[in-house]
């Protein structure tokens, strides 16, 4: 109940709470005095009655000496009547020294009530009646009694006017405490609205410039005081901030700047690196072409001068220029496979293939090499392993090439052995593992750990002895590492070794579509016996490789058309029908890729296809992607080799 | 016989109360209250037995028979027999001069210059007052006492 009253109070305003309090302490202090005079009032007001009684009663007594000493009840009657002027009392009686009733009075309507002498002489307030009874008394002689009694009318009257004297004061009072307290609260909770008014105003305008008015200077007036300092103490916080971040946004927008610039000059270097790196590859490539155009003129004419007639002596020294130049075509392609890959300029293929044929193709290459060495040379494929992948078959055959190549090459007598099996099949991948096992020499174990690193052949004597770069291996490492495999060794010197690595492939269904094999592997022979005139455009520039290719071609008994570059191409084909063209891709005038592009467009309207082939010392990514797009069916890289040569012709006039 | 008793003790008794309600002047003899009954005393015993053991502020009633009047004159209150009815203006005369009450039942004593008169009213005892001989007197005498009597007869002044 109290507390409830108390949270009411507690949602006032100050300005109720201060009428409130107000009303409540003049009420109670006025409610307090009334009680108190109205009691006081009554005490006195009964006192006098009873007083006033008394003395009437004593004057009765007085007066009525005569009477009772002489008997005379008319003079008592009379007297008694006197009682007529007092409205209040209803009977007065005087009784002689015996005890009977002398005179006796009373009002009309009290006849017949008879006294109440019973409690002797007093006078007293008793239930509805004041009442006085006294003996008379006269020179020391009891004469007789008076009794007079009155009623409380005139008391109750009294009390309720005084009730109602108090009520209008009470009233009055309040009225007049109200008007007084409203217009002195004020005083009060003027200085604490204006405050929160003050407040709400700050809070609603953000504006900390707005100061309280002090009116007083007692404890409100301190608080507005506070309040004000509080205030400027936020506004010059507000300003300090305010000129911090605009110090900020200085310092952020000249970072920002000085970032731009630096982000220029980074763009700029990267630019620079890249236009560098750009040059080094064009320059790789360039060297590339520029090495293997002569190196082509060397291998040709040597297998062309091996064919005719010569004496022992001039087959072997024109036999060592052929290995020697076969030798440094490794050479210089290892070499630039391994800056390919360093330089992070190699990316492997993704082409679905036939794995049987691709392993099978690389065996039946090697296969020559061992046969002449008189090296058994075996492979075995596992039946889990899956038939058809996805992945790059090109360099997955350098990589056999290399290993099968040097067991071959280090195993004097006994056999090398290829083992193909499935080591895991992970979701959509496989990883296969190729082990080449050979009776050879074997790898000192000291050398073991650093066989896969550049320039490190077991020995340095190996070079000399065995020749090569000693780049394979590490090249193989890295291309195995690409495809998602591990390479390791396990050798026992004197009893062979074997190497190891695994392939992620995955495994797929879907059609082989690449027929055409960059670098077509077949047997010569099988090329020759198969043989049939054709009709061949040769685009070439260089008189070397004209010479050499025409020489080829010719001695097959195809008819060779030659044209030195493409727009002498392009128009030959207007003229005349070839079976195939044998495209040069580097030529002044117009490229192998324009001339190719200008046939393809001229064909569209014929409907014909004639099969074209890029030659091209650009054995840099993308070269082969650039042939096909521009139109050519297939490529074949320089130095041409009359086997390599013959066998694209073949296919192609098969397939045409 | 007994009702005529009966009359004279109600007026021993009346003799005695006087007494309150008279203020003698300061002259006269303050010891006592003396009562004198002047002829042929009609009371017997009865003023004796009224007053016996009786006094006012403190003084004690003497009563006292008289031949004369003469012989009265130191009395307070005196009380004229009707025995002297006939030389009544004589006793009177006698006490002229003197601070005594005089009372009697002789009838038309007040018109003879008496000051307080017994009469029978209605079988009860009454007094008529003479207040303008008591104040030749010099004798004051209380309102009360005034409004008690049947009849005062005012002082001439």
């Amino acid at each position: 109940m109290i507390s409830a009253l108390s949270q009411r109070f507690g949602k006032l305003s100050i300005k109720r709470k201060l009428q409130g309090i107000i009303m409540l302490t003049v009420t109670a202090a006025l409610v307090l005095v009334c009680a108190v005079v109205f009691l006081s009032f009554r005490i006195g007001t009964r006192n006098s009655m009873r007083s006033e009684l008394d003395l009437l009663v004593r004057m009765i007594g007085q007066n009525s000496t005569a009477a009772l000493s002489f008997n005379d009840r008319d003079a008592a009657s009379e007297l008694l009547q006197g009682l007529q002027t007092q409205p209040a009392v209803v009977m007065g009686i005087l009784y002689s020294a015996d005890g009977a009733v002398f005179a006796h009075y009373s009002r009309a309507e009290m006849e017949g009530v008879s006294p109440h002498l019973a409690g002797g002489y007093r006078t007293a307030f008793e239930p509805e009646r004041l009442l006085a009874y006294h003996p008379i008394e006269f020179n020391g002689q009891v004469l007789g009694s008076v009794y007079v009694e009155s009623d409380l009318e005139e008391l109750h009257l009294r009390m309720i006017r005084a009730t109602e004297v108090s009520l209008a004061l009470l009233v009055c009072a309040g009225i007049f405490a109200f008007f007084l307290g409203t217009r002195l609260q004020r005083f009060i909770s003027e200085p604490v609205v204006h405050l929160v008014q003050t407040a709400k105003a700050v809070t609603l305008l953000k504006n900390y410039g707005i100061r309280a008015r002090k009116q007083t200077s007692d404890e409100l007036g301190a608080l507005i005081d506070g309040f004000n300092e509080m205030l400027a103490e936020i506004q010059d916080r507000d300003h300090e901030l305010r000129t911090h971040r605009e110090t900020l946004e200085d310092e952020v927008s000249q970072r920002i700047a000085e970032l731009r610039s630096v982000n220029r000059e980074l763009i700029d270097a990267k630019n620079r690196a890249e236009e560098g790196s750009r040059a080094k590859s064009e320059f790789l490539a360039n060297m590339s072409h520029e090495i293997r155009t002569p190196m082509n003129g060397i291998l040709g004419m040597t297998e062309l001068a091996l064919e005719t007639d010569l004496t022992s002596e001039q087959t072997e020294y024109l036999s060592t220029v052929k290995s020697s130049a076969d030798a440094l075509l490794t050479i210089i392609n290892d070499i630039l496979d391994f800056s390919k890959i360093e330089a992070g300029k190699l990316d492997l293929e993704l082409i679905a293939f036939e794995l049987h044929e691709c392993v099978g193709e690389t065996i039946r290459l090697l296969s020559l090499r061992s046969a002449q060495k008189g090296v058994a040379l075996r492979y075995e494929i596992h039946p889990d392993v899956p038939p058809k992948v996805v992945g790059d078959p090109i360099r997955l055959r350098q990589v056999l090439i290399n290993l099968v190549g040097n067991a071959i090459k280090f195993t004097e007598q006994g056999s090398v052995l290829l083992n193909i099996s499935l080591q895991a099949l992970e979701g959509e991948s496989a990883l296969l593992e190729f082990a080449v096992h050979d009776t050879g020499m074997g790898i000192p174990y000291e050398k073991q750990k650093s066989i896969f690193e550049a320039f490190s052949q077991a020995d340095g004597s190996m070079t000399r002895r065995f020749g090569g770069t000693g780049l394979g291996l590490t090249i193989s490492s890295r291309l195995v590492a690409m495809m998602g495999g591990r390479i390791s060794v396990e050798s026992h010197p004197g009893e062979g070794s074997c190497f190891r690595f695994t392939v992620r492939v995955t495994p797929t269904d879907e059609p082989v579509v690449q027929k055409i094999e960059a670098h077509p592997v077949h047997d010569t022979n099988r090329a020759r016996a198969s043989h049939r005139s054709s009709n061949v455009l040769l685009a070439e520039d260089n008189p070397v490789n004209q010479r050499l290719v025409l020489r080829i071609l010719e001695r097959q008994g195809h008819r060779v058309t030659l044209a030195v570059n493409g727009r002498e191409a392009v128009e030959a084909v207007k003229r005349a029908e070839f079976d195939i063209i044998l495209m040069d891709v580097q030529m002044p005038q117009m490229t192998g890729y324009e001339a190719t592009e200008a046939i393809r467009s001229c064909e569209r309207q014929s409907g014909r296809h004639i099969p074209i082939v890029a030659m091209t010392a650009h054995a840099m990514k993308g070269d082969r992607e650039k042939c096909l797009a521009s139109g050519m069916d297939s490529y074949i890289s320089k130095p041409v080799s009359a086997k390599d040569l013959l066998e694209t012709l073949e296919t192609l006039s098969l397939t045409a | 016989m007994s009702e005529t008793a009966n009359e004279y003790e109600v007026k021993a008794a009346f003799l005695y109360k006087f007494a309150s309600f008279v203020e003698w002047p300061p002259d006269s003899p303050s010891s006592t209250l003396c009562i004198g009954v002047i002829g042929q005393d009609p009371f017997g015993s009865m003023l004796e037995g009224v007053v016996r053991g009786k006094s006012i502020n403190g003084r004690n009633f003497l009563i006292r028979r008289y031949k004369s009047a003469q012989d009265a004159v130191a009395c307070h209150i005196v009380f004229i027999s009707s025995s002297e009815r006939s030389r009544l203006r004589t006793v009177l005369d006698g006490l002229r001069g003197s601070a005594a009450l005089t009372v009697s039942d002789i009838p038309g004593f007040c018109e003879n210059g008496g000051m307080i008169d017994f009469e029978i009213l209605e079988q009860k005892v009454r007094f008529v007052i003479n207040q303008e001989a008591a104040e030749q007197a010099h004798l004051k005498l209380s309102s009360k006492l005034l409004n008690v009597a049947i009849y005062v007869s005012q002082g001439t002044k």
